[in-house]
């Protein structure tokens, strides 16, 4: 599974990312939009590192990156060419 | 330090000139050295010292030499030089998530967020604060045992004795309920989390019952029969209907203690042992003998998880109670059981208080 389809399959378990477009859902900023909520991040956080075999350091949650979906499967990607 | 934000940083007496004139071109030129001294303290535990700054200079190290542009930037970080008033004010705020960086929050929102980047278990944060790791007893090493625990071995006593039937809200492991079904009373315990609950009947000692509750839930009481019990009992938990541990999930405090007038015999007590209004989790400054601390807020609760004293009382007030006994729970300043730092501060500043609210009569 690719890290989108992870983290989109992710999201689709809480209500989908919304936008138009592909870009769009990129670019959506999931906290800011309600997508999910701090419970759901860390959920989330679980999730991904459980499916996907990675772990986020804390320089990554921190980043800016991290907020969005875009940003956040950019980071995971980044993780698997490091491992 | 910046005592309202809870930041500091490490430097020398020149940099104070550079902060009364930052714009003063006599600076320009000049090379400064300043030190990475603020950590959140508040990791190494609850009621470790708060104050967020490596507090022994020997182990700051060589520090950085920077020019001016770069001191700038450091005391911008720690808000020690601010540029905008109106974008700082609008930092004392709720975060709105985990996430959120522009909004202190408060301590709790605080806590959170650092077990969320550290990757620390906040669960397993929480209960090693108070108790042993096989949460049997109250820890002797921090500033619950040498407070509230002492405080609670010499002060119940003289409030339960044998026949007393007692309601434990919020019992945990059963600690406190065994303390006072040792004194004789026939103790309820109630807690929401089945781990605890299982182990406190396991390790009951005289007359207690425990059940697992979902105390703040609506009509999680209701089970219970009106009038059955001379004292209430709750501890470090009270805070959460005033200071909701989740922000924009309040709980319904008037509901609470009418369900505690309910619960309650005519002239029964509540006993309220909570986080001290005005001294819990303030900085410790000064020295080890004359310490002091700075309150930047007490009404507004914006930092603070506890709520101030009147709006704390205002609900049983208004539901009839009275309040009989007033305890401002200190540490002796000799305790040998703890940094004698964290026993001088918490002899001065009371970290607890206990209140009894007496039921009105029918």
């Amino acid at each position: 599974m690719t890290p989108t389809d992870a983290v989109l399959a992710f999201f689709d378990t809480k209500g989908g990312v919304p936008g138009a477009s592909r870009a769009e859902q990129l670019s959506c900023a999931y906290l800011d939009q309600k997508v999910i909520d701090s419970m759901g991040i860390i959920e989330m956080v679980a999730h991904l590192e459980d499916t996907l075999g990675v772990r986020f350091d804390a320089e990554d949650l921190q980043s800016n990156e991290f907020q969005t979906v875009g940003g956040l499967i950019a980071i995971i990607e980044r993780l698997q060419t490091v491992r | 330090m910046n005592v309202a934000a809870r930041t500091a940083v490490g430097a020398g007496p020149e940099v104070l000139e550079v902060l009364s004139a930052p714009d003063d071109p006599r600076h320009a030129a000049r090379r400064f050295r300043v030190w990475k001294i603020w950590r959140f303290s508040h990791a190494d535990g609850l009621l470790a010292d708060p104050s967020r700054f490596l507090r022994d200079a020997g182990t700051w190290g060589d520090g950085e030499d920077v020019d001016l542009p770069a001191l700038l930037g450091r005391l911008r970080e720690q808000f020690l030089l601010v540029d905008d008033v109106d974008a700082y004010r609008q930092r004392f705020a709720l975060k709105g998530s985990l996430l959120d960086r522009e909004h202190f929050g408060n301590y709790h929102q605080q806590l959170g967020q650092h077990f969320f980047y550290a990757r620390t278990d906040p669960t397993r944060w929480w209960l090693q604060q108070k108790f042993t790791t096989d949460l049997a007893e109250i820890r002797k090493d921090t500033l619950y045992g040498a407070v509230q625990d002492r405080f609670l071995d010499r002060w119940l006593p003289s409030r339960v004795r044998t026949g007393m039937r007692v309601l434990d809200l919020g019992c945990g492991a059963g600690t406190i309920a065994r303390k006072m079904s040792t004194l004789g009373a026939s103790v309820v315990g109630l807690d929401p989390n089945p781990e605890y609950i299982k182990l406190a009947a396991e390790r009951a000692v005289a007359d207690e019952q425990f059940a697992v509750c979902p105390l703040g839930e609506p009509g999680a009481l209701d089970h219970l029969e009106a009038g059955s019990f001379d004292a209430i009992y709750m501890s470090d938990a009270l805070l959460f209907y005033f200071v909701p541990y989740i922000p924009g999930k309040p709980l319904d405090v008037n509901a609470f203690v009418a369900e505690i007038r309910r619960l309650l015999k005519p002239g029964g007590l509540f006993l309220s042992l909570e986080p001290h209004p005005v001294f819990y989790l303030l900085p410790w400054l000064g020295s080890t003998d004359r310490p002091f601390t700075i309150i930047s807020e007490y009404w507004t609760s914006l930092w603070r998880i506890n709520p101030p004293l009147g709006r704390l009382c205002r609900p049983f007030l208004d539901q009839g109670f009275m309040i009989c006994g007033v305890e401002e729970v200190r540490c002796d300043a000799d305790d040998p059981h703890v940094d004698t730092r964290a026993a001088r501060f918490a002899a001065e500043f009371p970290l607890w208080l206990l209140l009894e609210f007496r039921s009105p009569a029918p």
